[in-house]
């Protein structure tokens, strides 16, 4: 698994998200101050040799009217030795690694979220390379926990975006909503 | 017309968007709620679940705020007369007012952002607590009473923020086993509590200002807990000398990871 380090503009049309028989979908993303603040300090500190760190948020879910309430419950980063020497990458990482995360869905019922840091202020967008990378891996997950939805998520220092995935075959649809629950409270409206 | 939000524009700039998004339910819209959805309507906010299952009657006319006479008369439903407040000031609000037991809507209520508990017992306090917690939303509760003594009677009453990671109602002896089973013993016994409106409006205005702290705070003691006592007699409102001790210790009785529907199935939602 590979991801870029340079984002570059999604595709026109992506913030869209509906079921099988095309119903459409909110999706809304909750995650607790203390998690978000433990991940972006795990994402920050410097690897040996990666550009950047990357790691999995394991989350929970709830049918919402008109859509999923999907809430990050905790974080698993990926251990030093699990990265891959790739300078034309951000950050890659092996199968133990990926391993590790199959095993935390299977273990805990959890919905697998891959999470990366983007280090500027406002909304991140998913460059080519992290859109193509993570529909090689994400579609995994749904072998062991086919019951609850996998995704990505991009924390930029102030800001989110995040992709679900509602089955293996499924296009991934981005979260309208993200809310950092804590004080103060972040609500951010994704408009991408 | 547009909204002039002027007058609050010591607020942080997105306020007005901030409010515009989250979506607020009201569970208990009478004393206490009906002040609540007033006052949210006239700060901006535009999502809204409100819930109580009983229509207006004629005790009721002492303290709901935007019930009429007609209203207690006709038994107008408390969820429409908040939907109808609401409207009044925010015509392109979004209200799903539902006139029945807040349990039987979790649907509409797990993606609010704050919830606020208008509620008289003790057991559907923790009730509410619980569910806010494993949805992760922000419970604010108010709660009052008149405590009679042999020749006087004192006014007394709460409001209580209640966050993710925070003190619960527990940690605060707001809920404990005690109280839970005193409330048992009384249940059916007791006759109405008093309810007047100048408590409920100084606990509902109080927790509008703790909500607006923590949705667009302006002012830089931002916190997910509080517990205020209200004292009546005195026109009092003070932090709790029990929250104090509450922060000492982390909540033992919520765990951060107990979120979300463990029956969840999202091959069912997919093929919906």
């Amino acid at each position: 698994m590979v991801l870029a380090r340079h984002p570059a503009k999604p595709p026109p049309g992506a913030n869209t998200c509906s079921t099988p028989k095309g119903t459409k979908m909110k999706l809304m993303f909750k995650m607790h101050w203390a998690l978000r603040r433990a991940i972006l300090e795990d994402l920050q500190r410097p690897h040996e040799f990666a550009f950047e760190r990357v790691g999995f948020i394991a989350c929970h879910a709830a049918e919402i009217k008109g859509g999923m309430l999907i809430l990050a419950a905790s974080y698993q980063g990926v251990a030093d030795e699990n990265y891959l020497r790739d300078k034309s990458v951000g950050a890659k990482i092996n199968g133990a690694a990926l391993r590790a995360a199959l095993q935390t869905s299977l273990d805990h019922e959890a919905g697998m979220f891959h999470v990366h840091l983007h280090e500027h202020m406002g909304q991140p967008i998913p460059s080519a390379t992290d859109r193509r990378e993570s529909r090689k891996f994400i579609p995994d997950f749904f072998n062991v926990t086919p019951n609850l939805p996998h995704g990505t998520v991009i924390l930029s220092e102030d800001n989110a975006v995040g992709h679900c995935w509602l089955g293996s075959a499924s296009e991934p649809a981005i979260f309208n909503q993200i809310i950092f629950c804590g004080a103060p409270l972040q609500l951010i409206d994704v408009r991408i | 017309m547009k909204r002039d939000f002027s007058r609050q524009s010591f607020l942080p700039a997105n306020s007005e968007a901030m409010l515009a998004s989250i979506k607020v339910g009201v569970i208990g819209l009478c004393g206490g709620g009906s002040h609540i959805v007033q006052q949210l309507a006239h700060v901006g906010v535009l999502n809204y679940v409100v819930l109580d299952p009983d229509g207006m009657d004629k005790s009721n006319l002492n303290r709901l705020v935007g019930g009429t006479h007609e209203d207690a008369s006709t038994g107008s439903l408390k969820a429409n007369i908040s939907q109808r407040v609401i409207l009044g000031v925010n015509p392109h609000a979004s209200v799903e007012y539902i006139s029945g037991k807040w349990q039987d809507a979790q649907l509409s209520l797990r993606d609010c952002t704050v919830i606020f508990g208008c509620v008289d017992s003790i057991v559907e306090r923790e009730q509410i607590e619980r569910f806010c917690r494993r949805f992760l939303v922000h419970y604010i509760d108010i709660g009052m009473d008149v405590l009679r003594f042999e020749d006087s009677c004192r006014i007394v009453g709460q409001v209580a923020m209640s966050s993710p990671g925070w003190c619960c109602l527990r940690c605060m002896a707001i809920v404990t086993d005690e109280t839970l089973k005193q409330e048992a013993q009384r249940y059916g016994a007791a006759g109405p509590k008093p309810q007047v409106v100048w408590p409920n409006g100084v606990l509902a205005s109080t927790a509008i200002g703790l909500f607006m702290q923590l949705v667009c705070p302006w002012h830089k003691a931002s916190s997910g807990f509080a517990y205020l006592e209200y004292n009546g007699n005195d026109s009092t409102v003070r932090p709790s000398p029990r929250a104090e001790y509450a922060m000492l210790i982390p909540c033992q009785h919520y765990h951060t990871a107990d979120i979300g529907d463990p029956f969840f199935d999202l091959t069912l939602l997919a093929a919906a």
